[in-house]
Parts: C-alpha cells; sequence; structure tokens
C-alpha cells in the first residue's frame, strides 16, 4: 500500500528532468536502509532524471536506409555502437555529416533507388515513361580525385592507427532547459569515454573506460562504475569490456560485460522502451556470454546473463538471458524479436528487500520508406514479480532533409503495470498508459561533431529542452 | 570506395518484329543493380542511360558505364576504376533477334535468351530473362540476368576490409518502337 500511495504521489513529489540531476537525493542502496517513500522519490527521479543522457550517437539504426541492414562492417560490437572500424569511419563522413560546397564523394552527389531483383515490375508503373529526355551521350562522369575527408580517421587523422586496432572516444555536453521549473537551465558534461579494440587473428579484445559524476539516487552510471566515490565525486566507469573470438566471420563469441542484445539499439536511453526494459547503452550492461551472428539477411545475438559484478552485494546481480534476432525482409524493411528474462534476489531500483524476475518480450523495426525517411518502431511486453503485466512502445521517423540535418518525431508510450495487490489503483503509467512526445533536430555539422536539441513533453511533466554537443574522437 | 559491382546490363531484351521493322528505342530506360556485401549490406545501383538499334538481323544494346551511381558519390568514383571505364566505357549486350519471342498486340511474353556480353572488353555469353508487352507499335520490355564481373576479368571489389560478392543482379526495363 506504501508503494502504491507513494507512486500516487509520484507526480506532485518528484523531480524533473534536470532538477532530478541536480537535488540531493539520498543515497540508493548498494547499501541499505532506506525509508520507502524516499526509495520511491528517488525511483521516481531516476525515471526521470537524466545525468547521462544519450551514452552514444554512434550507432545510428536508420543506415537501413543507405543499404546497411547490419552494423558489423562499420562497428566492432556486432549488433552495433561504440567503436567504429575503419570502414565505419569512413561512411560516417560520407553518409553521416553535412557537405558544404562542391561534394562528388557523400551520399548526397550520388542518389539511387532500390528495387525488387526477384521479379519483373508491372508494366503498368509510371517508371521511366515520364522522363522522356533522352539520355546524355555517353560522356565521362566528372573525374575526381577527392576522397573521403582526412579527417575521418581516428582523432581527425591525426596518426593513422594498424589495422588490428581500433580506438575512438566521446564527449558530450548537456544542457537542460525547463521554463516551467524553479531552476530553468542546467548544463554540464554528460560523457567522456575513451574505447577501443585490439585484434589478434580471429581474438578481439575490446572495452571503454570514462569519467563519471552522479547523483547519490541517480539509476544511471553507476551500475558502470569501477571506483567507488560516494556522494558527489567523479568515478571510473566501464560501460563494455570484453574477450571475443571470431568462430567464423559471421559469428562472434563473447565474454564480459557487453550492452544487451534486445530491441533497437537507439542512442536515446531515457526512451521508455530502452528504460522500462533496462536495456539501454549507458549502464544497463551485463556481464556475461554472448553469441552474435550476421548473415545476409538475418541477425541475431544470444546472451547468457550472468549478472553486473561491478555492482554489490550479489543479492541485486541479476541473471538470465537477452537475445534479439533480425530479418531483412527487403532492401527497405528489417523486422525483429527480443526476449529478457532476469532473476535478482532483490531488485536493485525498487529496493523492497524481495526477489525479482523481470521480463521483457516484443518486437521492432527499422524500415526505410522513402530516401531520406526511417521509421524505427519498438513494442515490448514487460512482466514483473508481484506486479501486473505491462507495456512499453515508440515510433519514431527520421526525415534527413539534407545529408546531415535530421528532424525527428518521437512519440511514446508506457504502462509498467501496477503492483498486483487488492485495493492498489491504477494511475498513469502504473497500470494505465503514459504518453510521451519528442521533436528532435540532429545535426551532424562538421566532422566528428553533432548537435541535437530534443523538445521532451512527456505526460504529467513539464516540458523540457534538452541541447547537446557531442564530439567523437 | 571502391567500387562495387557494376554491371550495367544493357539490354536483356529484344523484340523481333516485322523484318522490315527497325526498332528504336523510346523513353526513358531504368538500369539498376544489385549487389551484396556483408553483414546485410546491399548496395543498389542505377543509371538511366542506354541505347538500342537493330543491325542485320541483331539487336545490340548499349550501356555507357561513366555514369553509374551506387548511393556513395565516392563509390561510384571507385566503381569507375574496378570497371576500367577509361578504356572500356560501355557495356554492349547482342541478342539474335531471331531468339527472342515477341508478343502480340496487347499481350505479355515472358522468355530466356542467350547474348553476347561485352564487359571490360571481355565477350561471353550470358543467359538472362526477359517480359515483354506489346501495345501498337510499342515494346515494353524488361530483363533480369546475374553476371559473375570476375569472368570479365574485374576484380572483386574491396574497400577497408569490406567486400562485395561478385555476381550481382541486374534489371533493366525500357521501351522499343518499331519505326
Amino acid at each position: 500500500m506504501l508503494r502504491a500511495w507513494a507512486l500516487a504521489q509520484l507526480r506532485q513529489i518528484v523531480p524533473t528532468t534536470r532538477s532530478a540531476v541536480l537535488a540531493g537525493h539520498p543515497t540508493r542502496a548498494s547499501t541499505s536502509g532506506i525509508a520507502p517513500v524516499v526509495r520511491m522519490t528517488a525511483l521516481a527521479a531516476t525515471l526521470l532524471a537524466v545525468w547521462l543522457w544519450p551514452s552514444r550517437a554512434e550507432a545510428y539504426t536508420w543506415m537501413i536506409r543507405h543499404g546497411y541492414g547490419g552494423c558489423t562492417t562499420c562497428h566492432a560490437d556486432p549488433s552495433g555502437s561504440e567503436t567504429l572500424t575503419a570502414y565505419g569511419r569512413i561512411q560516417g563522413d560520407l553518409l553521416l555529416r553535412m557537405r558544404y560546397g562542391k561534394d562528388t564523394v557523400s551520399a548526397a552527389a550520388s542518389e539511387t533507388q532500390s528495387s525488387d531483383f526477384d521479379s519483373f515490375d508491372s508494366f503498368d508503373a509510371p517508371a521511366g515513361e515520364e522522363r522522356a529526355k533522352e539520355p546524355a551521350p555517353a560522356a565521362a562522369a566528372p573525374e575526381t580525385s577527392e576522397g573521403a575527408s582526412p579527417t575521418a580517421g581516428f582523432l581527425w587523422g591525426l596518426f593513422e592507427l594498424p589495422d588490428w586496432l581500433l580506438l575512438g572516444g566521446a564527449y558530450r555536453h548537456l544542457t537542460v532547459i525547463e521554463p516551467e521549473s524553479e531552476d530553468k537551465f542546467a548544463t554540464f558534461p554528460m560523457q567522456a569515454d575513451l574505447y577501443g579494440q585490439l585484434q589478434l587473428g580471429p581474438v578481439r579484445v575490446a572495452g571503454d573506460i570514462g569519467v563519471i559524476k552522479v547523483e547519490p539516487s541517480s539509476p544511471h552510471g553507476r551500475a558502470a562504475q569501477i571506483t567507488t566515490n560516494q556522494g558527489d565525486e567523479m568515478n571510473l566507469i566501464s560501460r563494455t569490456h570484453w574477450l571475443g573470438v571470431d568462430i567464423t566471420p559471421d559469428v562472434l563469441v563473447r565474454a564480459g560485460r557487453i550492452n544487451l542484445p534486445f530491441g533497437v539499439r537507439i542512442p536515446e536511453h531515457v526512451m521508455w522502451v530502452r528504460e522500462a526494459t533496462r536495456t539501454d547503452r549507458e549502464s544497463d550492461q551485463q556481464h556475461g556470454v554472448s553469441l552474435a551472428f550476421q548473415g545476409d539477411w538475418l541477425r541475431g545475438e544470444i546472451m547468457g546473463i550472468a549478472g553486473n559484478y561491478q555492482i554489490n552485494p550479489d543479492r541485486f546481480r541479476e541473471r538470465g538471458y537477452s537475445l534479439y534476432l533480425e530479418a531483412l525482409a527487403s532492401n527497405w524493411a528489417a523486422l525483429g524479436v527480443s526476449s529478457l528474462v532476469t532473476r535478482a534476489d532483490e531488485d536493485r531500483l525498487l529496493l523492497d528487500g524481495q526477489g525479482m524476475t523481470r521480463q521483457a518480450h516484443g518486437a521492432f523495426a527499422r524500415l526505410a520508406p522513402l530516401p531520406k525517411l526511417a521509421l524505427l518502431l519498438e513494442a515490448d511486453g514487460l512482466l514483473r514479480s508481484r506486479n501486473t503485466a505491462g507495456y512499453a512502445a515508440f515510433l519514431q521517423a527520421d526525415y534527413e532533409v539534407v545529408q546531415g540535418l535530421h528532424f525527428m518525431l518521437t512519440g511514446e508510450a508506457l504502462d509498467e503495470g501496477k503492483i498486483d495487490e487488492p485495493g492498489v489503483e491504477s494511475i498513469t503509467g502504473a497500470g494505465k498508459p503514459r504518453f510521451g512526445g519528442w521533436a528532435s533536430v540532429d545535426w551532424f555539422f562538421l566532422p566528428h561533431l553533432e548537435m541535437r536539441v530534443d523538445g521532451l513533453k512527456r505526460q504529467d511533466e513539464p516540458f523540457t529542452l534538452l541541447a547537446q554537443l557531442h564530439v567523437y574522437l | 570506395m571502391r567500387p562495387i559491382l557494376v554491371l550495367t546490363v544493357a539490354a536483356l531484351l529484344s523484340v523481333p518484329f516485322a523484318a522490315d521493322a527497325k526498332l528504336t528505342r523510346v523513353g526513358a530506360p531504368s538500369i539498376q543493380f544489385l549487389a551484396v556485401g556483408p553483414a546485410g549490406m546491399k548496395i543498389n545501383g542505377t543509371s538511366s542511360e542506354l541505347s538500342a538499334d537493330e543491325s542485320e538481323g541483331k539487336l545490340t544494346v548499349t550501356v555507357p558505364l561513366t555514369n553509374l551511381k551506387t548511393g556513395i558519390g565516392l563509390r561510384d568514383n571507385h566503381l569507375r576504376g574496378y570497371l576500367n571505364t577509361k578504356q572500356h566505357p560501355n557495356a554492349k549486350l547482342v541478342v539474335e533477334r531471331s531468339k527472342l519471342k515477341l508478343p502480340e498486340d496487347g499481350k505479355t511474353t515472358d522468355g530466356s535468351a542467350t547474348g553476347d556480353f561485352t564487359l571490360n572488353g571481355q565477350t561471353k555469353p550470358l543467359k538472362f530473362r526477359y517480359r515483354a508487352k506489346r501495345t501498337g507499335s510499342d515494346f515494353h520490355v524488361q530483363g533480369m540476368a546475374d553476371v559473375n564481373i570476375e569472368h570479365y576479368g574485374i576484380e572483386q571489389p574491396c574497400y577497408l576490409g569490406v567486400c562485395v560478392e561478385p555476381t550481382i543482379k541486374l534489371k533493366v526495363a525500357f521501351k522499343l518502337r518499331d519505326k
């Protein structure tokens, strides 16, 4: 009943995104003994607070628009994100960033269309009929010696890395504006990570290290900490670190702390589909063993979760599995399913002293119905001990008006289910649906540089404006 | 990025006509090709240049290779290098008219045939499928074929460790008019 009451008070007492970050809250427990109301307040704050906003923008699932159905051509992680391959760096220069002046090398300089190569088209389609212009004589295309920018490489091409070494890094700075809140403005560094991969034959060693500073009650960051400085102090973190072996060119087995294979790998780690399933790339990684495969039209990854050994004590460590399977249905459509089941002796966020079994099962899609438009969708069912069933879903439309400039609209929904006890009433987001919408502009304005602005309005929350500068090495 | 594949399959079609008729291409043609790389990578290439003429019982379809588009400008440049377009700017398919089935007015015909396909200065037989629909004196034609570029002396395209399969799919569509 107390928990239900606390949930019902959420809308009145829960801090907003930024204030949750800045306000002091009692330390959560990887320690002990906190009053339920305070814990619930902290829980509510964590649901809203984002000390660490989108951790990465280097995994762009909308790359399917450019014919990249999978991730391994550009990323060391078989499911995308973090460390870029040499090929991936060049794609970032040719496909991602805005071009200025004369351009003969980027995607904007060469537009094509896709077709079905397994069957003839209908003769009723107007293809070719309306373009009555005679083809130009067979003249040579403009010759150019221009290639990818020399700044595409690591550290803007300062030096060339050997083939067996991949390095990268990211810094993000976030500014939060909440016009309706008492404290309207805050600005702070959000991410500072270095990452890389060393490959010797089929063996790979990869990982990242960074620094972080979060409020004691924040659900973000601490799960990835290496050091244990308490309170408002800096800590070292490592989100991922693993040892892998390429069994075949298409199959990779890894052991270590790994991004959970689940759903659409988006940079917005506070999107409800990521938060509610606890499958973001910010700090939801787990230790375990995974097998990833990448075929021509089918890819997937399954992971046995051994627990997060960067949190203590052991009763908080979740064990189970997480997996996804995705099929390229066509040149412009990828459809997938995800599943996750974990069990812990006590949930590290609820801190209620009881065992917790969590499940998330859902489907997702990546679609590129138009040359400049990508659609990302995901819907997951949520099951949790002592809770009614819930769900989380999102739909994002990403329109690249010119190369490097994206306009995005996102809608999301969440119902985490309510406590399954008599007399517990449903509230928005717990027994009743809760809705949110984002309007975003994402601008890759120079090599290795990105600016992003999000206007976010979630039900029962004030409007929040987020502005982010991202620099990747 | 090195070129991926290019095939321009020029025409896979042909349209046998009355003995004295000459076929002339009209309208805007469409040439497409698909190259497949690792991890679900797909390169959809296009061109809109094609010429066709009939002479001495043979239909010759020619596609310039210098303006092929692959979706990335640098890749287009590399493609031209792989195809050796400076020495061999065109791909060509020559088909005996007698090997092709002609649809009646208002009808559609499917068929397959073999012609001599020239790419990178090398000529080899190429089997293709086609579909043709006749509307009056116009023949709407589509054709498809798979081409292994290595058979034409073209090196498998690779770039920074990412290679594409040497066999690519070709698809063309254009209209011929009996004049």
